[in-house]
């Protein structure tokens, strides 16, 4: 394995206050005495035989069997059970930065082992390792903190949301003039959650949203509260404790509000957490309320009639499936149905489905931040090529996330391709004239 | 010398052998149910029998699943190998008569045709090479392979080889000595080898059909 241990001042300072007692602490609680049963099943099951290495985008870019999944395994896990509390320092870091920025969770690989043995989960167990020796990439351990003061993941502070909620709905009424944001609302029909990056970077979106929600005619609400942001990196920086945090207040805010359900956003990592990742951590089996993403509410919106064509979308598309709400939550003939509505010019890409290739940003890697951008974006020449085949101006893909990480891809090998999240389609194309109330 | 320490092995230390197997395999299986009671209660709470189930299925039909598309020599002669190495042990002819010598089985116990057994071990053998030649050519399996991953390989393969050749009369007593000798130690250490993947990858891949049916939605193949 050639890995060049990355400037990050989080790995490289981290290392150096690293106390063995510690590390040993975590080797026995993850791996070794009180391991839990998948971890010791998969290592005494795993045959080394290598056939989950074409799962993977990295391996795929690179053909380098060092970035095959179970080489990730090898080069953590394995590292970790054999050398125990010894390890050296420079392999600690070493072993940080593979979990956190070589592997984005996307869990292709255990549909591509004849055991379906999980190397997300095992990657998962070893950032949770980490995170228990101090040993993480700063930008991501920075979100972390964010969440940890705030409640959300871009210390936003409450006024500020507020103010970014009210200042979209000002400039959406100025296109719909009935058009409302409603904070606070008591048992209206949908809580309606974002992630942090929404009011901070992408306002946009809420704005289009709130025309959708409006030109519905859904009862919606959203909270003035702590409690508005999904997103979760301490899921992915392996704090479980601080997401139990997370996806409790999250949950207690729409329970406060008395809604009858959850819409999240356009995530999908932030979905993978709450329907999913937390709510278990939180020892529910499934959520305390209904929760749906995106995706599925246009799809049920658009079946019932709420969400019309107005007009075709004219550019040739195509869509990418997030690994975390379609390996994740078997959404992709719900966003099929919706994208060929709007868009007669689609075609497929290849593969698609659950099989499609990651964006190599999730996993929370491109939460880690510029020293790892390479590494994603080299990492995944072969999504390139696949979003390349499909001649496309445009691909839908609908997720934080994704975007982010198609964006660099597209900009890097040179595609001419634009992205657009499923609401920026519907927003452009549906039929708004019709006002729900009248 | 040789015939006597070879009935002892064929009789009184295959049965211990056997029993020794059997008890471990059990013991191991045991240990991971109940492991996970106690430490990764999750498991049981999301296993669920339904699509457990459609995972294994799909899974074992040949070139279902997409890897076995993209692989189709790798999977064919691994399923190859793995049929004729569960095969050929328990229905052998020969195996039978031994058995029938000391136990009155009750029923009239299948058998296959010799020249079918010689033609399965020589598969066996052949698809067991290329299994070999694989792990050292294919470079990702050669980055995970360690001298054990060899020598396991090997050592399943000694008690075919040796059982081809004597039964063509080659080696004479003494092949047929490291047959049994090689099979029974093959027996008592499988089950604290990587081999147990015969009966833990069911596990695992119930596990994970569990997880992409019912929560997921999805497929896993
Ligand atoms: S990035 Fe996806 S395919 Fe690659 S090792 Fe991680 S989970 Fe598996
Ligand atoms: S994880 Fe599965 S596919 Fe990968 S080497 Fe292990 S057994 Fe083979």
């Amino acid at each position: 394995m050639k890995r060049e241990l990355a400037q990050d001042i989080g790995l490289r300072e981290g290392i150096k206050r690293i106390d063995r007692g510690k590390i040993k602490k975590a080797i026995d609680l993850l791996f070794t005495k009180k391991a839990e049963t998948r971890l010791k099943l998969y290592t005494s099951t795993c045959i080394h035989c290598g056939l989950c290495a074409e799962a993977c985008h990295f391996y795929m870019s690179h053909k380098d069997p060092s970035y095959m999944p179970i080489a990730k395994v090898q080069n953590t896990i394995w590292k970790l059970l054999k050398e125990g509390a010894n390890v050296n320092n420079q392999d600690l870091a070493l072993i940080a930065q593979i979990a956190y920025t070589e592997c984005n969770l996307c869990r292709r690989c255990s549909m591509y082992c004849p055991f379906g043995i999980d190397i997300a989960y095992q990657m998962a167990m070893v950032r949770r390792f980490c995170h228990l020796i101090g040993v993480t990439p700063q930008y991501i351990q920075d979100t972390a903190h964010s969440h940890a003061a705030t409640m959300n993941q871009m210390w936003v502070k409450e006024d500020e949301w507020i103010d970014s909620v009210q200042w979209q709905e000002e400039e959406a009424r100025e296109e719909l003039p009935y058009l409302r944001i409603p904070l606070e609302k008591y048992e209206a029909d949908v809580f309606y959650s974002v992630i942090g990056p929404e009011p901070k970077f992408r306002s946009q979106l809420i704005y289009q949203a709130a025309v959708i929600m409006n030109v519905a005619g859904v009862n919606w609400t959203m909270p003035a509260t702590p409690g508005w942001d999904n997103s979760d990196m301490a899921m992915y920086v392996g704090d479980y404790e601080l997401m139990g945090r997370l996806k409790k207040i999250h949950f207690e805010t729409a329970l406060r509000l008395k809604c009858k359900k959850i819409v999240m956003g356009e995530c999908g990592h932030a979905f993978r957490s709450v329907y999913d990742t937390g709510t278990r951590w939180l020892g529910w089996k499934e959520p305390p309320l209904p929760i749906i993403h995106a995706v599925q509410f246009y799809y049920e919106l658009f079946k019932a009639g709420k969400i019309k064509v107005g007009k075709t979308y004219p550019k040739k598309v195509t869509f990418h499936d997030p690994c975390n709400i379609v390996r994740g939550r078997g959404l992709q003939e719900m966003a099929r149905t919706v994208v060929k509505a709007f868009c007669p010019d689609f075609v497929e890409m290849h593969p698609n489905r659950e099989h499609n290739y990651c964006c190599s940003a999730g996993g929370g890697v491109i939460n880690c931040g510029p020293p790892y951008k390479k590494t994603r974006v080299k990492g995944n020449k072969v999504k390139a090529e696949q979003l390349k085949r499909t001649e496309a101006e445009v691909v839908i893909a609908p997720c934080h996330n994704c975007h982010g990480g198609l964006e660099d891809i597209i900009h890097h090998y040179g595609l001419n391709m634009e992205i657009k999240f499923l609401g920026d389609i519907i927003y452009e194309c549906m039929d708004k004239s019709t006002h729900p109330e009248e | 010398m040789f015939y006597s320490i070879y009935t002892f092995l064929v009789e009184e230390a295959f049965f211990y052998v056997f029993s020794f197997f059997c008890i471990a395999i059990i013991f191991r299986l045991a240990y991971f149910t109940l492991h996970s009671l106690q430490n990764d209660p999750i498991v049981l709470k999301f296993f669920n029998l339904k699509y457990a189930l459609r995972s294994l299925i799909n899974w074992t039909i040949p070139f279902k699943a997409r890897n076995m598309r993209l692989n189709p020599i790798t999977f064919f002669v691994s399923y190859l190998f793995h049929i004729c190495i569960i095969l050929v042990p328990i229905f052998y002819s020969g195996h039978i008569f031994i058995l029938e010598e000391y136990i009155d089985l009750p029923f009239e116990p299948p058998m296959l045709p010799d020249i079918l057994s010689d033609v399965l071990t020589f598969l066996a053998l052949v698809s067991g090479i290329f299994l070999l030649l694989r792990r050292i050519i294919y470079p990702p399996a050669r980055y995970v392979s360690s001298s054990k991953d060899f020598g396991l390989l090997l050592l399943v393969l000694i008690p075919f080889l040796t059982g081809f050749l004597a039964v063509r009369g080659i080696g004479g007593d003494f092949l047929l000595f490291l047959h049994v000798l090689s099979a029974e130690l093959l027996l008592l250490i499988l089950p604290f080898t990587r081999i147990m993947h015969m009966f833990l990858g069911l596990f695992s891949r119930s596990y994970t059909g569990s997880e992409f049916g019912a929560i997921r939605h999805a497929k896993d193949w």
